[in-house]
């Protein structure tokens, strides 16, 4: 068990000029192959949306009736990005600054109440700084109902043995 | 001196009439975040100068700024291609200060994430050096398949680069049969597509051409130098952490480690390429060998609340002991150090029994090989260094840290 070293030459330095044009000649027609039939891996994005498997790291979505105002989210939170304020007498929520948050999931992860999720959602367009801001109310919205309920396709990526990547529409 | 501007898109002094001071980058195209300064004689190369530190972000400065867990949110902005690797790294230092030890199944995971991590981490290298000598065919098909382990390792981690997964005592999430059953489909794919890289870009008479003899790095020279990773081993020296000082659950698998004697830049394309097939087989006996049970350590589970208990069971994540937020290992000195894509990543922490670090110090891969730079080019023709940067994998951002 465990790595061992093993020794090893490049094949067949300095190539014939026939290894050469054999060479060529495989290289040419791998490339007619794939000319046929291509293999494309991207999708149409603007038209056709992703939505990313269960578990995926989006936007953060509060549940402000579970939230009980401890703010470990925003004592582990590393870009400084979650905040508390107050929302009401003698009660702390959490607010959230997408210009810094570089979504590393701690804080959903700390959260004892279980109060904070993902959402599948990250491609947001921000029209101003202060937009990006998620506080009060705009922070508990999911994205994902949004995004889910417009008229784009939905596609999801499935890993595939011979074309890689296949996008599959859902909707 | 004569200052000429703008010859052919770069900024040029004229030392005399065959005498050329040129400077590659920081804009060009192949130099990356950096510039290389080369003195040149009609198109010789005599002389290089690499000229490093257009991305020194004070990280080592600004981890101290920060609590224990956050740094390594930080750490893996090192190098994004290879995030895995490097909070391992950084993780197994802190976790020696802490006295923890992950159980098995957290060790077979982080195992799985760094082999995906190390595929992704070459084959983006091979793209960038693909494009560099010319090969557009190359760069696209490498960056395309590379997507493949991106997807893989966001369905481990939940997100495509900043995986941010390894904690102190194990990881984040656990993974389900259906993952280890499309890692495998993945794996196939990669292992089909090798063979087509093979008949368009190694065995391709015109890379050939640009590659065998180019940038030869002897032995000594290399062991003089202190290169790490692939360098090292393309230049015949046998030397790689998974093998010197286990880590993870390597070993607990069968795996060779080639070594190429050459030492120019085929040798170096041809030490990838080989190291892509033994992560494909390390990844293949992982999955069939993982073992079932807890992916955090005892100790944490042990202050997990109802509530959290009831989330591990339903999602397989791990909620976060609220002790996280405010980790104060005991003083002392540890060192962690894992063997990247590019090569070996030190991590030394210093804690003096507070809340963030005394002192961190990062020894970096690319650091270690930007020397590279500097003695391979000189004698060979202008042409070539493209081919000789893209041939080393160096990485920018990782070497300014």
């Amino acid at each position: 068990m465990g790595g061992k070293y093993v020794e090893k030459v490049v094949p067949s330095r300095n190539l014939s000029l026939l290894n050469k044009a054999k060479n060529h000649a495989e290289a040419l027609a791998l490339g007619a192959k794939f000319l046929v039939r291509p293999l494309r891996i991207t999708y149409r994005y603007p038209i056709v949306k992703e939505i990313p498997d269960q578990g995926y790291r989006g936007l953060i979505v509060l549940d402000d009736n579970k939230c009980i105002g401890c703010s470990l989210c925003a004592r582990i939170c590393p870009a400084s990005a979650m905040k508390m304020f107050q929302a009401g007498e003698k009660k702390l929520r959490p607010a959230v600054n997408y210009e810094r948050c570089v979504f590393c999931g701690y804080c959903v992860d700390i959260c004892p109440e279980n109060a904070l999720k993902h959402a599948r959602t990250h491609d947001v367009v921000f029209e101003s700084g202060e937009s990006m801001l998620y506080i009060g109310e705009k922070f508990t919205l999911d994205p994902d109902t949004q995004i889910l309920s417009g008229k784009v396709r939905i596609y999801r990526v499935r890993v595939d043995e011979k074309r890689g990547l296949i996008y599959e529409p859902i909707r | 001196m004569e200052q000429i501007n703008n010859v052919g898109g770069f900024s040029a002094k004229k030392v005399d009439d065959k005498t050329l001071i040129l400077f590659f980058g920081p804009q060009h195209p192949s130099s990356g975040h950096m510039r290389i300064i080369v003195k040149l004689d009609g198109d010789i190369i005599v002389e290089s100068d690499p000229d490093i530190g257009y991305v020194h972000r004070t990280m080592e400065k600004l981890s101290e700024t920060k609590e224990w867990i956050k740094n390594s949110v930080l750490f893996e902005r090192l190098a994004i291609l290879d995030a895995g690797n490097v909070t391992q790294a950084y993780i197994i230092a802190l976790e020696k200060l802490l006295n923890v030890e992950p159980p098995p199944r957290a060790l077979y995971l982080r195992t799985i994430l760094s082999e995906i991590n190390r595929i992704s981490s070459h084959l983006y290298g091979m793209g960038i050096f693909a494009i560099m000598i010319g090969s557009s065919t190359g760069y696209m098909w490498f960056f395309g398949d590379r997507e493949i382990m991106v997807q893989l390792a966001e369905r481990i981690t939940g997100s495509r680069l900043t995986h941010t997964y390894h904690i102190p005592g194990g990881v984040r999430r656990d993974v389900s049969n259906a993952f280890l059953e499309e890692l495998e489909k993945g794996l196939n794919y990669i292992e089909r597509r090798l063979k087509d890289y093979e008949v368009m870009f190694v065995n391709n008479p015109i890379i050939r051409s640009r590659l065998e003899n180019v940038g030869v790095l002897s032995r000594e020279r290399a062991i003089e130098l202190g290169v790490t990773g692939p360098n090292l081993r393309a230049s015949g020296v046998s030397y790689d952490v998974r093998v010197e000082e286990p880590y993870g659950a390597y070993q607990f698998v069968d795996f060779e480690v080639p070594v190429y004697k050459e030492g120019d830049a085929l040798a170096r394309t041809f030490q990838r390429f080989d190291e892509i097939r033994q992560s494909i087989s390390i990844l293949r006996q992982l999955i069939k060998s993982i073992p079932e049970g807890p992916v955090l350590n005892e100790k944490y589970l042990k202050l997990f609340t109802k509530k959290m208990k009831d989330i591990w069971d339903a999602e397989k994540r791990v909620k976060f002991p609220s002790i996280f937020a405010n980790l104060r290992p005991p003083a002392g000195k540890a060192y962690g150090r894992v063997e990247e894509g590019r090569g070996e990543i030190f991590f030394y922490l210093e804690s003096s029994g507070e809340a963030k670090p005394y002192r961190v110090r990062v020894v970096t891969p690319s650091f270690r090989n930007s020397i590279l730079l500097k003695y391979l080019p000189v004698g060979e023709r202008l042409a070539d260094l493209p081919a000789i940067y893209g041939s080393i994998d160096y990485f920018p951002p990782e070497a300014d840290r």
